[in-house]
Protein backbone atom coordinates (compact mmCIF):
# COMPACT_ATOMS: atom_id res chain seq x y z
CA UNK A 1 0.00 0.00 0.00
CA UNK A 2 1.62 3.20 -1.22
CA UNK A 3 1.96 5.66 1.89
CA UNK A 4 2.69 8.36 -0.04
CA UNK A 5 0.01 8.89 -2.27
CA UNK A 6 -0.26 12.60 -2.89
CA UNK A 7 -2.92 13.02 -5.20
CA UNK A 8 -5.46 14.37 -4.79
CA UNK A 9 -7.92 12.29 -2.55
CA UNK A 10 -12.22 12.72 -2.60
CA UNK A 11 -13.52 13.50 0.66
CA UNK A 12 -15.17 9.97 1.84
CA UNK A 13 -17.11 11.30 4.76
CA UNK A 14 -19.91 13.65 2.97
CA UNK A 15 -23.01 12.05 4.35
CA UNK A 16 -24.78 11.81 0.86
CA UNK A 17 -21.72 10.49 -1.04
CA UNK A 18 -20.08 8.50 1.95
CA UNK A 19 -21.72 4.81 0.85
CA UNK A 20 -20.41 5.26 -2.29
CA UNK A 21 -16.69 5.46 -0.69
CA UNK A 22 -17.82 2.55 1.63
CA UNK A 23 -19.36 0.17 -1.48
CA UNK A 24 -15.76 1.00 -3.12
CA UNK A 25 -13.60 -0.40 -0.83
CA UNK A 26 -15.39 -3.27 -0.52
CA UNK A 27 -14.97 -3.30 -4.19
CA UNK A 28 -18.56 -2.58 -5.55
CA UNK A 29 -19.73 0.05 -7.57
CA UNK A 30 -23.28 2.02 -6.25
CA UNK A 31 -24.81 4.63 -7.30
CA UNK A 32 -27.90 6.37 -5.59
CA UNK A 33 -31.34 4.77 -7.29
CA UNK A 34 -34.60 7.59 -6.69
CA UNK A 35 -37.34 5.84 -4.67
CA UNK A 36 -40.01 7.70 -6.47
CA UNK A 37 -39.05 7.39 -10.07
CA UNK A 38 -36.04 4.60 -10.24
CA UNK A 39 -33.53 7.53 -11.70
CA UNK A 40 -29.85 6.20 -11.40
CA UNK A 41 -27.76 9.41 -10.21
CA UNK A 42 -24.25 10.75 -10.29
CA UNK A 43 -22.84 12.32 -8.70
CA UNK A 44 -23.83 11.53 -5.24
CA UNK A 45 -26.66 14.39 -4.04
CA UNK A 46 -29.53 14.69 -1.63
CA UNK A 47 -32.39 15.12 -3.74
CA UNK A 48 -33.29 13.40 -7.38
CA UNK A 49 -32.78 16.02 -10.19
CA UNK A 50 -35.70 14.68 -12.14
CA UNK A 51 -38.09 14.18 -9.04
CA UNK A 52 -36.86 15.99 -6.82
CA UNK A 53 -37.72 12.91 -4.18
CA UNK A 54 -35.02 12.75 -1.50
CA UNK A 55 -35.59 8.61 -0.48
CA UNK A 56 -32.78 6.85 -2.39
CA UNK A 57 -31.77 3.70 -2.42
CA UNK A 58 -27.63 2.83 -3.20
CA UNK A 59 -28.16 0.33 -6.17
CA UNK A 60 -25.43 -2.24 -6.69
CA UNK A 61 -24.27 -1.35 -10.50
CA UNK A 62 -23.00 -3.81 -12.79
CA UNK A 63 -19.67 -2.58 -13.17
CA UNK A 64 -19.85 -2.33 -16.62
CA UNK A 65 -20.23 0.15 -19.39
CA UNK A 66 -18.60 1.29 -22.43
CA UNK A 67 -16.32 4.61 -23.29
CA UNK A 68 -17.99 7.57 -24.11
CA UNK A 69 -14.71 9.68 -24.97
CA UNK A 70 -11.57 10.68 -23.32
CA UNK A 71 -8.60 12.69 -23.43
CA UNK A 72 -4.60 12.04 -22.38
CA UNK A 73 -2.92 14.59 -20.60
CA UNK A 74 0.24 15.68 -21.81
CA UNK A 75 0.47 18.56 -19.88
CA UNK A 76 1.37 18.74 -16.32
CA UNK A 77 -1.42 20.47 -14.24
CA UNK A 78 -1.06 19.10 -10.74
CA UNK A 79 2.70 18.11 -9.75
CA UNK A 80 1.50 14.76 -8.16
CA UNK A 81 0.93 13.51 -11.67
CA UNK A 82 4.25 14.13 -13.20
CA UNK A 83 5.22 10.30 -13.50
CA UNK A 84 1.92 9.36 -14.91
CA UNK A 85 2.23 11.94 -18.19
CA UNK A 86 0.67 11.38 -20.24
CA UNK A 87 -2.03 9.80 -18.45
CA UNK A 88 -5.66 8.87 -19.48
CA UNK A 89 -9.08 10.44 -17.95
CA UNK A 90 -11.96 8.92 -19.49
CA UNK A 91 -15.82 9.43 -18.95
CA UNK A 92 -17.29 5.89 -18.97
CA UNK A 93 -21.31 5.76 -20.11
CA UNK A 94 -22.47 3.39 -17.10
CA UNK A 95 -25.05 0.41 -18.46
CA UNK A 96 -27.69 2.01 -16.02
CA UNK A 97 -27.27 5.10 -17.98
CA UNK A 98 -24.78 8.02 -15.23
CA UNK A 99 -21.44 8.86 -17.12
CA UNK A 100 -18.78 8.94 -14.40
CA UNK A 101 -15.44 10.02 -14.69
CA UNK A 102 -12.36 8.04 -14.07
CA UNK A 103 -9.22 6.30 -15.74
CA UNK A 104 -8.20 2.94 -17.77
CA UNK A 105 -6.33 1.20 -16.50
CA UNK A 106 -4.50 -2.25 -17.99
CA UNK A 107 -4.27 -0.55 -21.34
CA UNK A 108 -2.29 1.52 -23.24
CA UNK A 109 -3.48 4.74 -24.01
CA UNK A 110 -2.88 4.32 -27.65
CA UNK A 111 -5.43 1.62 -27.97
CA UNK A 112 -7.72 3.27 -26.01
CA UNK A 113 -11.03 4.09 -28.08
CA UNK A 114 -14.40 5.66 -27.93
CA UNK A 115 -17.71 2.74 -27.75
CA UNK A 116 -14.90 0.34 -25.96
CA UNK A 117 -16.93 -2.00 -24.11
CA UNK A 118 -15.26 -1.96 -19.59
CA UNK A 119 -15.47 -2.71 -16.19
CA UNK A 120 -14.91 -1.27 -13.32
CA UNK A 121 -12.14 -2.70 -11.24
CA UNK A 122 -10.83 -0.98 -8.08
CA UNK A 123 -7.22 1.03 -6.84
CA UNK A 124 -6.29 0.98 -3.30
CA UNK A 125 -4.51 4.01 -2.92
CA UNK A 126 -4.37 4.53 0.48
CA UNK A 127 -5.76 2.35 3.58
CA UNK A 128 -9.06 4.40 3.82
CA UNK A 129 -9.81 5.01 -0.12
CA UNK A 130 -10.42 2.97 -3.05
CA UNK A 131 -10.93 4.16 -6.46
CA UNK A 132 -13.12 3.05 -9.02
CA UNK A 133 -10.99 2.67 -12.03
CA UNK A 134 -12.18 1.05 -15.55
CA UNK A 135 -10.27 -1.91 -17.48
CA UNK A 136 -11.16 -3.69 -20.78
CA UNK A 137 -13.76 -6.11 -21.14
CA UNK B 1 -42.77 31.98 -25.39
CA UNK B 2 -41.53 35.44 -24.35
CA UNK B 3 -40.90 35.62 -28.39
CA UNK B 4 -42.67 39.27 -28.49
CA UNK B 5 -41.15 40.53 -25.68
CA UNK B 6 -37.67 39.31 -26.94
CA UNK B 7 -38.74 41.39 -30.33
CA UNK B 8 -40.04 44.80 -28.20
CA UNK B 9 -36.46 45.43 -27.56
CA UNK B 10 -35.04 45.54 -30.90
CA UNK B 11 -33.30 48.65 -32.11
CA UNK B 12 -34.23 50.09 -28.31
CA UNK B 13 -30.65 49.68 -26.72
CA UNK B 14 -27.72 50.80 -27.94
CA UNK B 15 -24.45 50.64 -27.07
CA UNK B 16 -22.27 53.94 -27.12
CA UNK B 17 -19.03 53.50 -26.49
CA UNK B 18 -16.40 50.81 -25.89
CA UNK B 19 -12.68 50.92 -24.51
CA UNK B 20 -10.27 48.16 -24.65
CA UNK B 21 -6.95 48.84 -22.16
CA UNK B 22 -3.67 47.22 -23.38
CA UNK B 23 -3.17 43.48 -23.21
CA UNK B 24 -0.34 41.21 -21.86
CA UNK B 25 0.92 41.39 -19.04
CA UNK B 26 0.20 44.29 -16.57
CA UNK B 27 2.47 43.71 -13.49
CA UNK B 28 1.74 47.30 -11.64
CA UNK B 29 -1.98 47.06 -11.56
CA UNK B 30 -4.89 44.72 -10.22
CA UNK B 31 -7.52 43.53 -12.30
CA UNK B 32 -9.83 46.42 -10.43
CA UNK B 33 -7.27 49.02 -11.57
CA UNK B 34 -7.26 47.91 -15.22
CA UNK B 35 -11.09 47.60 -14.90
CA UNK B 36 -11.05 51.44 -14.35
CA UNK B 37 -8.31 52.12 -17.04
CA UNK B 38 -10.94 50.60 -19.51
CA UNK B 39 -14.09 52.69 -17.80
CA UNK B 40 -12.46 55.74 -18.58
CA UNK B 41 -11.62 54.83 -22.07
CA UNK B 42 -15.01 54.05 -23.09
CA UNK B 43 -16.25 57.35 -21.10
CA UNK B 44 -13.96 59.13 -23.76
CA UNK B 45 -14.93 57.00 -26.75
CA UNK B 46 -18.73 57.52 -26.06
CA UNK B 47 -17.53 61.75 -24.92
CA UNK B 48 -19.58 60.89 -21.45
CA UNK B 49 -18.56 61.98 -18.20
CA UNK B 50 -18.55 60.03 -15.27
CA UNK B 51 -21.28 61.30 -13.62
CA UNK B 52 -23.42 60.66 -16.65
CA UNK B 53 -23.14 56.58 -15.92
CA UNK B 54 -26.03 55.85 -13.54
CA UNK B 55 -25.84 51.59 -14.16
CA UNK B 56 -22.42 49.61 -13.03
CA UNK B 57 -22.56 45.64 -14.34
CA UNK B 58 -18.98 44.49 -13.12
CA UNK B 59 -17.97 41.04 -13.55
CA UNK B 60 -15.91 38.75 -10.69
CA UNK B 61 -11.85 38.38 -12.19
CA UNK B 62 -9.43 36.33 -10.11
CA UNK B 63 -8.27 36.76 -6.53
CA UNK B 64 -11.52 37.71 -5.22
CA UNK B 65 -11.15 40.92 -7.78
CA UNK B 66 -14.11 42.45 -9.63
CA UNK B 67 -17.07 43.46 -7.17
CA UNK B 68 -19.46 46.07 -8.32
CA UNK B 69 -19.17 47.15 -4.34
CA UNK B 70 -15.18 47.47 -5.14
CA UNK B 71 -15.34 48.68 -8.29
CA UNK B 72 -17.79 51.35 -7.68
CA UNK B 73 -15.85 52.69 -4.51
CA UNK B 74 -12.64 52.86 -6.53
CA UNK B 75 -14.56 54.82 -9.08
CA UNK B 76 -16.73 57.12 -6.96
CA UNK B 77 -19.57 56.48 -7.71
CA UNK B 78 -23.20 55.72 -5.93
CA UNK B 79 -24.94 54.42 -9.40
CA UNK B 80 -28.48 53.55 -9.13
CA UNK B 81 -28.09 49.80 -10.70
CA UNK B 82 -25.07 48.20 -9.40
CA UNK B 83 -24.55 44.66 -10.19
CA UNK B 84 -21.54 41.83 -10.14
CA UNK B 85 -22.07 38.94 -12.50
CA UNK B 86 -19.80 35.64 -12.50
CA UNK B 87 -19.22 35.26 -15.96
CA UNK B 88 -20.19 37.97 -18.28
CA UNK B 89 -18.42 37.30 -21.36
CA UNK B 90 -19.79 40.33 -22.53
CA UNK B 91 -23.23 38.65 -23.85
CA UNK B 92 -24.73 38.16 -20.32
CA UNK B 93 -23.57 41.64 -19.11
CA UNK B 94 -25.02 42.91 -22.40
CA UNK B 95 -28.44 41.42 -21.67
CA UNK B 96 -28.65 42.02 -17.92
CA UNK B 97 -27.61 46.04 -18.93
CA UNK B 98 -30.72 45.78 -21.65
CA UNK B 99 -32.83 44.55 -18.84
CA UNK B 100 -32.14 46.98 -16.34
CA UNK B 101 -32.36 50.15 -19.05
CA UNK B 102 -36.13 48.96 -20.34
CA UNK B 103 -37.07 47.82 -16.97
CA UNK B 104 -35.86 52.17 -16.42
CA UNK B 105 -33.64 51.17 -13.33
CA UNK B 106 -31.27 52.90 -14.59
CA UNK B 107 -30.15 54.86 -18.73
CA UNK B 108 -26.87 54.67 -18.55
CA UNK B 109 -25.06 51.38 -17.84
CA UNK B 110 -21.34 50.37 -17.94
CA UNK B 111 -20.43 46.67 -18.11
CA UNK B 112 -16.64 45.95 -17.42
CA UNK B 113 -14.23 43.71 -16.81
CA UNK B 114 -10.70 43.31 -15.58
CA UNK B 115 -8.37 40.97 -14.52
CA UNK B 116 -4.35 40.66 -14.12
CA UNK B 117 -4.52 36.75 -13.52
CA UNK B 118 -1.58 36.47 -15.72
CA UNK B 119 0.90 38.76 -13.55
CA UNK B 120 -1.19 37.11 -10.35
CA UNK B 121 0.35 33.88 -11.96
CA UNK B 122 -3.28 32.58 -10.91
CA UNK B 123 -3.88 29.04 -11.12
CA UNK B 124 -6.03 26.95 -14.05
CA UNK B 125 -5.00 23.87 -12.67
CA UNK B 126 -8.72 23.45 -10.87
CA UNK B 127 -10.51 20.18 -11.56
CA UNK B 128 -13.47 20.78 -14.06
CA UNK B 129 -15.32 17.76 -13.06
CA UNK B 130 -17.39 16.91 -10.13
CA UNK B 131 -15.51 17.42 -7.00
CA UNK B 132 -14.01 13.87 -6.42
CA UNK B 133 -12.93 13.61 -10.31
CA UNK B 134 -9.89 15.55 -9.20
CA UNK B 135 -8.33 12.49 -8.14
CA UNK B 136 -8.52 11.28 -11.79
CA UNK B 137 -6.53 14.00 -12.85
CA UNK B 138 -9.11 15.56 -14.38
CA UNK B 139 -8.00 19.28 -14.88
CA UNK B 140 -8.19 22.84 -16.71
CA UNK B 141 -11.23 23.00 -19.46
CA UNK B 142 -8.98 21.53 -21.91
CA UNK B 143 -9.67 17.82 -19.96
CA UNK B 144 -13.54 18.34 -21.42
CA UNK B 145 -12.81 20.86 -24.29
CA UNK B 146 -10.55 17.63 -25.34
CA UNK B 147 -13.39 15.03 -25.19
CA UNK B 148 -15.75 16.75 -26.50
CA UNK B 149 -13.39 17.39 -29.61
CA UNK B 150 -12.46 13.45 -29.93
CA UNK B 151 -16.33 12.69 -30.18
CA UNK B 152 -16.50 15.19 -32.79
CA UNK B 153 -13.79 13.22 -34.34
CA UNK B 154 -14.96 10.12 -34.12
CA UNK B 155 -18.43 10.81 -34.96
CA UNK B 156 -17.80 12.83 -38.01
CA UNK B 157 -14.16 12.55 -39.31
CA UNK B 158 -13.03 15.58 -38.31
CA UNK B 159 -9.09 15.95 -38.33
CA UNK B 160 -6.45 17.83 -36.54
CA UNK B 161 -5.65 19.47 -39.84
CA UNK B 162 -9.53 21.12 -40.05
CA UNK B 163 -9.15 22.19 -36.32
CA UNK B 164 -5.88 24.15 -37.19
CA UNK B 165 -7.49 26.06 -38.97
CA UNK B 166 -9.19 28.29 -36.10
CA UNK B 167 -5.74 28.68 -34.92
CA UNK B 168 -3.71 29.64 -38.37
CA UNK B 169 -7.21 31.84 -39.24
CA UNK B 170 -7.23 33.92 -35.63
CA UNK B 171 -3.39 34.37 -35.79
CA UNK B 172 -3.87 36.22 -39.21
CA UNK B 173 -6.55 38.79 -37.89
CA UNK B 174 -4.62 39.55 -34.49
CA UNK B 175 -1.34 40.33 -36.78
CA UNK B 176 -3.78 43.39 -37.57
CA UNK B 177 -4.87 43.98 -34.66
CA UNK B 178 -2.58 46.81 -32.52
CA UNK B 179 -3.85 45.06 -29.22
CA UNK B 180 -3.04 41.71 -29.93
CA UNK B 181 -0.63 39.79 -27.38
CA UNK B 182 0.22 37.47 -30.50
CA UNK B 183 1.71 38.26 -33.66
CA UNK B 184 4.14 35.90 -34.97
CA UNK B 185 3.54 33.80 -37.65
CA UNK B 186 1.67 30.27 -37.42
CA UNK B 187 1.17 27.73 -39.96
CA UNK B 188 -0.55 25.01 -39.86
CA UNK B 189 2.81 22.80 -39.75
CA UNK B 190 3.56 24.59 -36.62
CA UNK B 191 0.27 24.08 -35.07
CA UNK B 192 0.06 20.19 -36.10
CA UNK B 193 4.10 19.60 -34.75
CA UNK B 194 2.89 21.73 -31.69
CA UNK B 195 2.89 19.61 -28.39
CA UNK B 196 -0.32 18.30 -27.17
CA UNK B 197 -1.78 20.43 -23.98
CA UNK B 198 -4.82 17.25 -23.87
CA UNK B 199 -4.99 15.21 -26.91
CA UNK B 200 -6.26 15.99 -29.21
CA UNK B 201 -5.97 19.62 -28.55
CA UNK B 202 -2.70 21.14 -29.09
CA UNK B 203 -0.98 23.67 -27.90
CA UNK B 204 -2.21 26.43 -30.51
CA UNK B 205 -6.37 25.46 -30.04
CA UNK B 206 -5.86 26.73 -26.24
CA UNK B 207 -6.73 30.69 -25.31
CA UNK B 208 -3.81 32.94 -23.88
CA UNK B 209 -3.26 33.82 -20.01
CA UNK B 210 -3.10 37.55 -20.18
CA UNK B 211 -3.99 40.74 -17.93
CA UNK B 212 -6.03 43.72 -19.45
CA UNK B 213 -9.99 45.11 -19.23
CA UNK B 214 -12.39 46.05 -21.21
CA UNK B 215 -15.60 48.30 -21.05
CA UNK B 216 -18.47 49.01 -22.95
CA UNK B 217 -21.56 51.29 -22.18
CA UNK B 218 -25.06 50.81 -22.88
CA UNK B 219 -28.04 53.09 -23.77
CA UNK B 220 -31.03 53.75 -25.40
CA UNK B 221 -31.10 53.88 -28.79
CA UNK B 222 -32.80 57.84 -28.00
CA UNK B 223 -30.12 58.79 -25.46
CA UNK B 224 -27.12 57.56 -27.75
CA UNK B 225 -28.32 59.99 -31.23
CA UNK B 226 -26.69 62.69 -28.77
CA UNK B 227 -23.11 60.79 -28.02
CA UNK B 228 -20.05 61.32 -30.38
CA UNK B 229 -19.95 57.51 -31.98
CA UNK B 230 -22.80 56.41 -34.41
CA UNK B 231 -24.99 54.13 -32.23
CA UNK B 232 -24.68 50.23 -32.31
CA UNK B 233 -28.39 48.91 -31.69
CA UNK B 234 -29.20 45.71 -30.31
CA UNK B 235 -31.24 43.57 -32.37
CA UNK B 236 -32.01 40.49 -30.50
CA UNK B 237 -30.87 38.70 -27.50
CA UNK B 238 -30.72 35.34 -25.97
CA UNK B 239 -29.50 32.83 -23.35
CA UNK B 240 -29.99 29.59 -22.37
CA UNK B 241 -28.65 27.01 -18.91
CA UNK B 242 -29.13 23.87 -20.59
CA UNK B 243 -26.09 22.18 -19.44
CA UNK B 244 -26.23 22.45 -15.32
CA UNK B 245 -27.54 18.87 -16.13
CA UNK B 246 -23.94 18.21 -16.88
CA UNK B 247 -22.82 14.34 -16.10
CA UNK B 248 -26.74 12.85 -16.28
CA UNK B 249 -26.84 13.81 -20.04
CA UNK B 250 -25.47 11.81 -23.06
CA UNK B 251 -25.64 15.60 -24.29
CA UNK B 252 -22.83 16.25 -22.31
CA UNK B 253 -19.87 18.22 -23.37
CA UNK B 254 -21.50 18.22 -27.01
CA UNK B 255 -24.14 21.09 -26.22
CA UNK B 256 -26.75 20.64 -28.71
CA UNK B 257 -28.82 22.63 -26.29
CA UNK B 258 -27.41 25.82 -27.67
CA UNK B 259 -29.54 25.22 -30.56
CA UNK B 260 -32.25 26.64 -28.95
CA UNK B 261 -30.12 30.08 -28.12
CA UNK B 262 -29.66 30.36 -31.96
CA UNK B 263 -33.52 30.06 -33.04
CA UNK B 264 -34.75 32.37 -30.07
CA UNK B 265 -31.94 34.85 -31.13
CA UNK B 266 -32.66 35.03 -34.64
CA UNK B 267 -36.38 35.20 -34.19
CA UNK B 268 -35.90 38.20 -31.64
CA UNK B 269 -33.50 39.95 -34.68
CA UNK B 270 -35.55 39.12 -37.59
CA UNK B 271 -32.07 38.33 -39.11
CA UNK B 272 -30.99 34.64 -39.77
CA UNK B 273 -27.28 33.01 -40.34
CA UNK B 274 -27.09 34.66 -43.77
CA UNK B 275 -27.36 38.33 -43.09
CA UNK B 276 -24.54 37.94 -40.15
CA UNK B 277 -21.70 40.15 -41.98
CA UNK B 278 -19.13 39.57 -38.51
CA UNK B 279 -19.75 37.05 -36.69
CA UNK B 280 -17.95 36.29 -33.09
CA UNK B 281 -17.26 33.16 -31.02
CA UNK B 282 -15.70 32.78 -27.54
CA UNK B 283 -12.81 30.87 -27.66
CA UNK B 284 -10.93 29.51 -24.45
CA UNK B 285 -10.09 26.89 -27.02
CA UNK B 286 -11.00 26.03 -31.19
CA UNK B 287 -13.64 23.18 -29.86
CA UNK B 288 -16.01 26.70 -29.07
CA UNK B 289 -15.77 27.89 -32.45
CA UNK B 290 -16.31 24.25 -33.53
CA UNK B 291 -19.34 23.18 -32.24
CA UNK B 292 -20.90 26.81 -32.15
CA UNK B 293 -20.74 26.94 -35.94
CA UNK B 294 -22.89 24.35 -35.81
CA UNK B 295 -25.22 24.82 -33.31
CA UNK B 296 -26.02 28.36 -34.40
CA UNK B 297 -26.60 26.82 -38.15
CA UNK B 298 -23.88 28.21 -40.06
CA UNK B 299 -23.46 24.69 -41.30
CA UNK B 300 -24.73 21.49 -40.52
CA UNK B 301 -24.13 19.46 -37.76
CA UNK B 302 -20.63 17.74 -37.99
CA UNK B 303 -19.72 19.80 -40.72
CA UNK B 304 -17.58 22.69 -38.65
CA UNK B 305 -14.25 21.15 -40.11
CA UNK B 306 -15.14 21.52 -44.21
CA UNK B 307 -16.75 24.54 -43.64
CA UNK B 308 -14.06 26.46 -42.40
CA UNK B 309 -11.59 26.05 -45.13
CA UNK B 310 -10.68 27.75 -47.97
CA UNK B 311 -10.56 30.85 -46.45
CA UNK B 312 -14.10 31.05 -45.45
CA UNK B 313 -13.85 32.44 -41.90
CA UNK B 314 -11.50 34.72 -42.90
CA UNK B 315 -11.84 38.77 -42.54
CA UNK B 316 -11.68 38.66 -46.43
CA UNK B 317 -14.07 35.38 -46.51
CA UNK B 318 -17.54 34.98 -46.90
CA UNK B 319 -17.72 34.68 -43.41
CA UNK B 320 -15.57 36.63 -41.01
CA UNK B 321 -14.76 34.92 -37.50
CA UNK B 322 -13.11 36.80 -34.64
CA UNK B 323 -11.48 39.59 -36.57
CA UNK B 324 -9.81 40.55 -33.69
CA UNK B 325 -7.80 37.49 -33.13
CA UNK B 326 -9.69 36.13 -30.54
CA UNK B 327 -8.77 34.60 -27.66
CA UNK B 328 -6.13 32.35 -28.96
CA UNK B 329 -4.70 35.42 -30.42
CA UNK B 330 -5.54 38.46 -29.28
CA UNK B 331 -6.13 37.69 -25.63
CA UNK B 332 -8.02 35.91 -22.85
CA UNK B 333 -10.58 38.28 -21.69
CA UNK B 334 -13.51 35.67 -20.81
CA UNK B 335 -15.07 36.66 -24.11
CA UNK B 336 -14.69 40.37 -22.87
CA UNK B 337 -13.23 42.00 -26.16
CA UNK B 338 -15.55 40.04 -28.85
CA UNK B 339 -18.71 42.88 -28.36
CA UNK B 340 -15.95 46.07 -28.40
CA UNK B 341 -14.34 44.35 -31.88
CA UNK B 342 -17.92 44.13 -33.41
CA UNK B 343 -18.89 47.82 -32.41
CA UNK B 344 -15.26 48.65 -34.06
CA UNK B 345 -16.40 46.80 -36.95
CA UNK B 346 -19.93 47.93 -37.35
CA UNK B 347 -18.30 51.67 -37.42
CA UNK B 348 -15.59 50.86 -39.47
CA UNK B 349 -13.06 52.19 -36.85
CA UNK B 350 -10.47 48.56 -37.36
CA UNK B 351 -8.22 50.21 -39.83
CA UNK B 352 -5.65 47.40 -41.61
CA UNK B 353 -8.20 44.27 -39.98
CA UNK B 354 -11.59 46.15 -41.34
CA UNK B 355 -13.57 43.29 -42.71
CA UNK B 356 -14.31 45.07 -46.06
CA UNK B 357 -18.02 45.93 -47.40
CA UNK B 358 -19.25 47.89 -45.01
CA UNK B 359 -20.56 45.05 -42.03
CA UNK B 360 -24.14 45.88 -40.91
CA UNK B 361 -25.13 42.59 -38.78
CA UNK B 362 -22.88 41.29 -36.16
CA UNK B 363 -23.20 38.54 -33.84
CA UNK B 364 -21.62 37.73 -30.60
CA UNK B 365 -21.97 33.43 -28.83
CA UNK B 366 -20.47 33.13 -25.42
CA UNK B 367 -20.89 30.30 -22.90
CA UNK B 368 -19.83 29.68 -19.28
CA UNK B 369 -17.66 27.10 -19.48
CA UNK B 370 -20.36 24.22 -20.39
CA UNK B 371 -23.85 24.95 -18.60
CA UNK B 372 -24.76 28.35 -20.30
CA UNK B 373 -24.83 29.91 -23.62
CA UNK B 374 -25.84 33.34 -24.55
CA UNK B 375 -25.80 35.33 -28.04
CA UNK B 376 -26.12 38.83 -29.10
CA UNK B 377 -27.22 40.50 -32.68
CA UNK B 378 -25.69 44.07 -33.44
CA UNK B 379 -26.35 46.49 -35.84
CA UNK B 380 -25.14 49.98 -37.19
Amino acid sequence: MPSNYNKPIPNIDQAHSKPFWDAAKRRQLVLQKCSGCGYVRHPASSLCPECLAENNEWATLSGLGEIWSFGIYHHLYNAAFRDDIPYNVAVIKLEEGPLIVSNMVNIANENIQIGMRVKVTFENVTDAISLPKFEPR
Amino acid sequence: MGIEQARAIRDKISICGVGTTEQGTIPDKNGNEIAAEAFKLALEDAGLRKEDVNGLITCKSFGGLGLDTQIAKMLGMAPQYSATLDYGTCNFSLHLAAAVIMAGLADVVACVYGTNQRSNRNSFSTGVGTSESDAFGYFNIAGPAAMALRRHMNKYGTTEEQMGTFAVTFRKHAQLNPIAVMRDELTLKQYLESRYIVEPLHLFDMCLITDGGGCFIVTSAERAQSMRKPPIYVMGMAESSGGLRDFQTEDNLMRPWIKGVGERVYAASGVSQKDIDALYIQDPTSVWPLQMLEWYGFCGEGEAGPFIQDDRISIHGELPLNSNGGQLSESYMWGWLHIPEAVRQLRGECGERQIPGNPEIAQYCSTMAFSKAASSILRR
